[in-house]
This record gives C-alpha cells, sequence and structure tokens, in this order.
C-alpha cells in the first residue's frame, strides 16, 4: 500500500512538473514564435531553424559532451546554479552557430546559401531579405537534422567507444568531430541537391538535382527528413523505454565499433520502415497521393508528416521515462516494452490532438493539417529541447525518481 | 527474459505486423460512389481585369513579416497602401442554346484601384445595370476581398457565393466596416444573398457550372477556397480559381474522381499559387510532371502562379498561354511585370 501510494505521487509530480515545463515553454513560444506573439519568428522556416540548432546544442552539450565543463565526472549531479549555467552556454552557442558561424563565416566566405546576406548580395532572381532568410534556414535545418540524427545515432550506438575511460573533454571534443564529419556527409547526399534547386537557375555544378525523385515521387529532401526523424525517434525509444533491445540481441557489451554499427544500420533501416508504414496508414486514411498534389495529395507532405509524427513519438518517449518513471520497473521484458510503447503512442496522439485542436489557441497556429507554412516538428522539437535541457541540466528537478 | 525469448515473442509480433502491412497495403477503394454531371456550356471567356493584387512583391512581403509572418491574422497587419492592388476578373458563359451570363470572380484589394479597373473594362456599368448580378469570391484574402465596396457601390444586391470558413472580421467589412491598421474598409453594406459553400456540397450555378469549396488552410489565417468548374462541350473541363491553393493537381484529381468527363481536362485560367514570391522549389519540379501526365490544352495563369514558374512550365512544353502589351495600358505596372509576355496579365483574355 506503502509503495502503491509512493508511485501514485511520483506518477502525479511528474506530471504536474512536465505540465510546469510545457507551461515555460508557451510562454518562451509566445516570446519568440508565435505568430501573435511578440518577436514573431515563426516565418516559418527562420524560427524553425532556430529551434532545429537550438535542440542541436542542447544534445551536443548534454549528450556528446555530457554537460562538460559544468561535470567533471560521468554521472556527478549537477548543482542549479550550474544548470542555469549550462542553459546559458546551450543558448549562447545556438546563437554563435546561427549568426556567427553560418551567417556571417561560412556564408559569406564559402557557401553562399548559408548567409540571407550572402544569398541578397548574389542579385540573382528573388534574392530578396525575406526569401534569402527562408532558404538559408532551409539549409541550416536539414544539415542540423542531419547533425541531430547524426549525434543521437553515435552516442545511442557506440556509447563510450572509442573513448572509453578518456575524460569528458577529450570525449566530447572527439564525438563532436566525428559527429560533424559524418553529418556533413549526410547533409550532403541527402539534403544539398534539395537546397541547391531551391534557387534559379540552380547551382549546377556545385548541386545535383535531386536524385531521389524518381524514387520518391517528389524532389523535395522532405523524404529523407521522414526516415531520419523516424530514425532518430527509433534510437530513443529502443535506449528509453526498449532497455536498448533489439539491438541488445546482437551485442550486449557497452560500446564496440561492430555493435555500433550494427545499431546505427539497423535503426537508420527500421527508421525507414517507420516511414514506409506510416505512409501506408496515411494512404488507407487520405487516399494515395500523387505526383505534383499538394497539402495532403503531395507526396513530400507524406513524407514530413511522418517526421512530425515521429517528432511527437520522441516527445511522447521523453514524458514517459523521464516524468513517469518508466511505467514499470518489474515484470516480463516484453510486457514492460509494450506497455511503455502503447503509452508512448497513446502520449504522441494526445500530443497531435494538442497541437492540431489547441495550437490555434496556446501556439498561435492555423488550424488545419498540411498547411505548408506550418509544421509541428517546431514546436515538438523545441519541447523537446526544453525536456532535455531539463533533464540533463537540472537533473528533471523536482522528481526525485530518476536515476 | 533471455534473448531467445525475446527473439520468439519479437518474431510474432513481427509476424502480426507483417499481416497488418498485407492487409494495410490492400488496394484501396476510393472510387466516388456516383459522379455529378454539371451540364455543359458552349464556351468561356475571362477577362483578366487585375491580377497585381500588389505592385512590390518585396514591400508586400516586408509589412507581412514585420505583421507577424505568414501564419499572421490579416486584420493584425500595417499593410502599405499605396502597394495594394487586386484580384479580379470577369467571366463570360455562353450557354448552349448560345444566351450569355457574366459573373464577376473577387474584388480585388485596394477600393481606388478596383474603381479605376472597373470603370476601365465597363464593370461598373455591367454591375449598375444588373448584367453581373453574380460574384463569386474565391476565398478571403485581402487582395481578393477587401475592395468589395468597389463592388457594392455598383450592386449592393448582388449574390455572393463565398467559402464557409470566414471569420468575424470578414462579416463586419462586408456589411459596412472598417479596420485601420489594416487599412481596409467598406462604407457600403451587402444587401443581396450570401451563398456560403462548404467543402461537402458541389454548387450547381448553371448548366455548366458549378463551385467546389476546398477546406484547406491558407497563409494570414485564411481558410477555405472556392474552385469554379466548366464543363465546355467538346472540349472538357475548365479551372478557374483565385489563387489554386488546394493545388492545381489536386483540382484535375477531384475532377477525375467525382465529375462526370472529369477526367477529360481541358484547361484552366487563374492564379496557381506556385512561385508568388519568385523563388524555386524541387517540388515545383513535381508540379510540372503531374501537370504534363494530364495534358491540358491551355493553361491561362497570372497572379500567384509566379513568371518564374510560367516560364519553367512553357520551356518544359506545357501550354502556358502567353500574355500581351495590354497591361501597359493600366496606370501602374507590378515591380516583376515582364516583357516577355510569362502570362496573361491585366486586360488580357483568353477564351475556353
Amino acid at each position: 500500500m506503502v509503495a502503491q501510494t509512493s508511485i501514485k505521487t511520483n506518477y502525479l509530480l511528474g506530471i504536474a512538473t512536465f505540465i510546469g515545463l510545457s507551461a515555460i515553454n508557451i510562454a518562451a513560444w509566445f516570446l519568440f514564435f508565435n505568430p501573435k506573439g511578440i518577436m514573431r519568428l515563426y516565418t516559418p522556416m527562420y524560427g524553425f531553424s532556430m529551434v532545429v540548432i537550438l535542440l542541436a546544442m542542447v544534445i551536443t552539450v548534454a549528450e556528446l559532451f555530457d554537460c562538460w565543463p559544468l561535470r567533471r565526472k560521468a554521472g556527478e549531479k549537477i548543482p542549479p546554479l550550474r544548470g542555469i549555467l549550462l542553459t546559458g552556454i546551450t543558448l549562447i552557442l545556438t546563437w554563435a552557430v546561427m549568426f556567427g558561424l553560418f551567417h556571417n563565416l561560412i556564408g559569406k566566405f564559402g557557401i553562399t546559401y548559408f548567409s540571407p546576406s550572402a544569398i541578397v548580395a548574389t542579385g540573382e532572381t528573388g534574392t530578396e531579405i525575406f526569401n534569402a532568410r527562408e532558404n538559408s534556414s532551409t539549409a541550416l535545418i536539414y544539415l542540423f537534422a542531419a547533425y541531430i540524427w547524426i549525434a543521437v545515432g553515435w552516442k545511442t550506438s557506440f556509447k563510450g567507444w572509442p573513448w572509453i575511460g578518456d575524460n569528458l573533454a577529450t570525449a566530447g571534443f572527439s564525438r563532436l568531430m566525428t559527429v560533424s564529419l559524418f553529418s556533413v556527409l549526410a547533409y550532403t547526399v541527402l539534403f544539398h541537391p534539395h537546397v541547391g534547386y531551391l534557387f534559379s537557375p540552380p547551382p549546377k555544378l556545385a548541386a545535383v538535382a535531386p536524385w531521389w525523385e524518381s524514387l520518391a515521387d517528389t524532389g523535395s529532401a522532405y523524404y529523407h527528413l521522414g526516415w531520419v526523424v523516424c530514425a532518430v525517434a527509433i534510437l530513443i525509444m529502443s535506449k528509453s523505454i526498449w532497455e536498448g533491445y533489439p539491438w541488445r540481441i546482437v551485442f550486449r557489451e557497452e560500446g564496440s565499433l561492430a555493435g555500433g554499427i550494427f545499431t546505427f544500420l539497423g535503426s537508420a533501416v527500421t527508421g525507414f520502415v517507420m516511414m514506409l508504414v506510416m505512409k501506408k496508414g496515411m494512404v488507407m486514411f487520405w487516399g494515395a497521393p500523387f505526383v505534383g498534389g499538394q497539402y495532403l495529395d503531395a507526396p513530400y507532405f507524406r513524407y514530413l508528416h511522418a517526421a512530425e509524427m515521429a517528432g511527437f513519438l520522441i516527445l511522447a518517449t521523453y514524458i514517459i521515462s523521464i516524468y513517469l518513471g518508466n511505467l514499470l520497473s518489474g515484470s516480463n521484458l516484453m510486457v514492460r516494452i509494450m506497455v511503455r510503447t502503447a503509452a508512448v503512442v497513446i502520449i504522441a496522439t494526445l500530443l497531435m490532438w494538442f497541437y492540431y485542436a489547441a495550437g490555434p489557441l496556446f501556439l498561435g497556429t492555423v488550424p488545419g493539417i498540411a498547411q505548408p507554412e506550418d509544421t509541428p516538428l517546431c514546436w515538438s522539437f523545441f519541447m523537446i529541447s526544453f525536456v532535455l535541457m531539463h533533464r540533463h541540466f537540472f537533473n528533471a528537478a523536482p522528481i526525485k525518481s530518476l536515476p | 527474459m533471455d534473448r531467445r525469448e525475446f527473439l520468439k515473442i519479437t518474431g510474432m509480433g513481427g509476424a502480426a505486423l507483417a499481416a497488418g502491412g498485407i492487409s494495410i497495403g490492400l488496394p484501396k477503394q476510393s472510387e466516388a460512389a456516383k459522379k455529378e454531371d454539371i451540364g455543359e456550356i458552349k464556351s468561356l471567356k475571362v477577362t483578366v481585369l487585375s491580377e497585381t493584387s500588389w505592385f512590390n512583391n518585396d514591400v508586400f512581403k516586408k509589412d507581412m513579416m514585420d505583421g507577424g509572418g505568414t501564419m499572421a491574422n490579416q486584420y493584425d497587419i500595417a499593410w502599405n497602401k499605396e502597394n495594394s492592388g487586386g484580384y479580379s476578373a470577369l467571366l463570360e458563359i455562353e450557354h448552349l442554346d448560345g444566351s450569355k451570363k457574366k459573373i464577376l470572380m473577387d474584388s480585388g484589394w485596394n477600393t481606388s484601384w478596383m474603381d479605376y479597373v472597373f470603370k476601365m473594362n465597363g464593370v461598373d456599368q455591367m454591375l449598375k445595370k444588373k448584367e453581373i448580378d453574380t460574384m463569386v469570391l474565391t476565398h478571403w484574402h485581402l487582395d481578393h476581398y477587401w475592395g468589395i465596396e468597389s463592388t457594392l457601390k455598383h450592386n449592393p444586391n448582388i449574390t455572393i457565393y463565398a467559402p464557409n470558413t470566414h471569420y468575424p472580421e470578414d462579416m463586419k467589412l462586408l456589411h459596412g466596416g472598417k479596420f485601420d491598421k489594416a487599412g481596409c474598409s467598406n462604407s457600403v453594406s451587402h444587401k443581396g444573398k450570401l451563398v456560403e459553400c462548404d467543402a461537402k456540397n458541389i454548387v450547381k450555378l448553371m448548366p455548366g457550372v458549378a463551385i467546389k469549396n476546398f477546406d484547406v488552410p491558407i497563409i494570414l489565417r485564411v481558410r477555405g477556397e472556392n474552385v469554379l468548374y466548366f464543363n465546355v462541350k467538346d472540349k472538357g473541363i475548365v479551372t478557374v480559381t483565385g489563387c489554386c491553393h488546394p493545388g492545381i493537381l489536386s483540382l484535375y484529381s477531384f475532377a477525375r474522381n467525382n465529375l462526370a468527363k472529369g477526367e477529360d481536362v481541358y484547361g484552366s485560367y487563374g492564379g496557381l499559387h506556385i512561385t508568388l514570391f519568385e523563388t524555386w522549389d524541387p517540388k515545383f519540379d513535381d508540379i510540372i510532371k503531374g501537370l504534363k501526365a494530364f495534358k491540358p490544352e491551355k493553361l491561362g495563369c497570372n497572379h500567384c502562379t509566379g513568371w518564374l514558374f510560367a516560364e519553367k512550365a512553357a520551356a518544359a512544353g506545357l501550354p502556358i498561354v502567353k500574355g500581351t502589351d495590354r497591361f501597359l495600358s493600366y496606370k501602374k505596372v507590378s515591380t516583376v511585370a515582364k516583357n516577355s509576355h510569362a502570362f496573361l496579365t491585366n486586360g488580357d483574355t483568353v477564351i475556353f
């Protein structure tokens, strides 16, 4: 009886904590992104790019660097003041990467499309500041989506390998370099052709035409965004609620080259299959899309929507694992996995309902699905950033039961 | 649980998922139960009264961004009045018996510009004489609707077919209202019939002419667009749109699935909402590819289609109807007006 009461109390505290965090998130959304709010940066790509970079920086600080330099040893508890400092560092990094590194360094001295002002300076067709800002933001969204995938994939798949035993700084910088290298590779092949063809005439000597067009029935790189975000969802669900399965069936040891490759490639394939299953579901619900269709009929929207649903699954997974203590700790592994997965699907559905039904009231979005100027990924990534900062920088306080 | 047990259970789960996948993969029975026969007309002539909703893209975009971006409420944005124009077209229908009927599509944005445009094309007199007694409002966007006074001042009793997805501000303006920040007003209350079109039904306007509402979310908080379908005898289906937010291929697809002889698409007139801000995207290449599959014979486009799309589509072999120099007779021209006559513009006509 005592144990039941304790569990109940933890659930209530977890739910209350999450609601409190959501309130802060919605207030921040109102300040920065809400079309009826203060700064109104959700234009949509400009604000969306800020959110994606923010999430990438949270993952960099929390996962790649394990909160170094404000955490000296792995597993060390972080006092609240250091949590505030880590939040500040993350925000400064977001600003520095977006405006310093890309808008003013790489964009102006390397790759034009990463800088709005460099795009405008070309004087090419349609290159005024609004278009330029949206296009450079699109490039940043894709680049950092690839970065998030590789970063989460690396940490989840390879764990500490090959820097097991090294200090946090050495391991952090090493992971950063590795993740950056593979992110650039992934971006170049999966997304850069789309960004190149945002311009007219397209830079044919610098970007091939989207090579996946005949496979996907669209030249849009939402095709890749769809399976990449699904792969991230698979990785996070595997780590958080499936206790490392199904990858642990083959490789049980903590971090190895072979285990890492198996997990990473396996999650990519599973993510791709997940996108196809979601696409089939959408065909049942909305009918088949067709080449050149728009809104719900657009093949590119179906891929984007798979990513959007995966975004809600990721958020729901974190809610279950962080705020609801993963629900079950005893019983059979398969029961635990099935109960948690069912709970994640239910919560993700509720989050979708919240976004589409209550979004116009709380987030200032336009009613309806497939509005080209709106993607729920922006808000779900923003909320995931808050959840991860709360989890890693503030030990998910005031929840006591977290490991 | 050991690995063997896990594999056994997941194997069973995988089999169940595969069975589900097979059932998901079964062909979907999505054929419409019964195709609607809307009748036929002999011909349709469209006169482009004004397709220049605004004259400078950069100014329009700056106003929109300063006002909160693409999802902001259009009535909450301080628009530059000098930049506003409007979208409107005159549709002249010839019935099979030779009789003719005129319909006004949309009423533009800036009242003084629309007064000028209507006078220049004789629409003011057509409204006064009740030669035009019907207006189809395609959607509630500022550049199609806020110039409503220019219509109502000549015929306040006109019947208006509009999407039912309006906001209180839209109704306030229709019945005589003013929005200082947005800079729009109407001093003549609408006294005629307002027919609210919903997404469930096809409204048959007259033989060979129908309105279909598509309930899609659109920028600036607007929802829903009315599309005119014409069935021209011996030619086929013609779509006429304000902005075509639902997508031209979705319109063709709807005709194919829901209208008698709807698989025979002849052509289109109107904004196609593609490269309105002179930007490109690989998904626009998808539209060109998809359009070619329908083999339309005449594409009269302008406005939010964007000249970039019109030029690329023409280069790809699509039958884009070229414009003339008539736009130069108007007192104001767009900053992106093209002497290449990429598409139909102010003063041009097209006959289907």
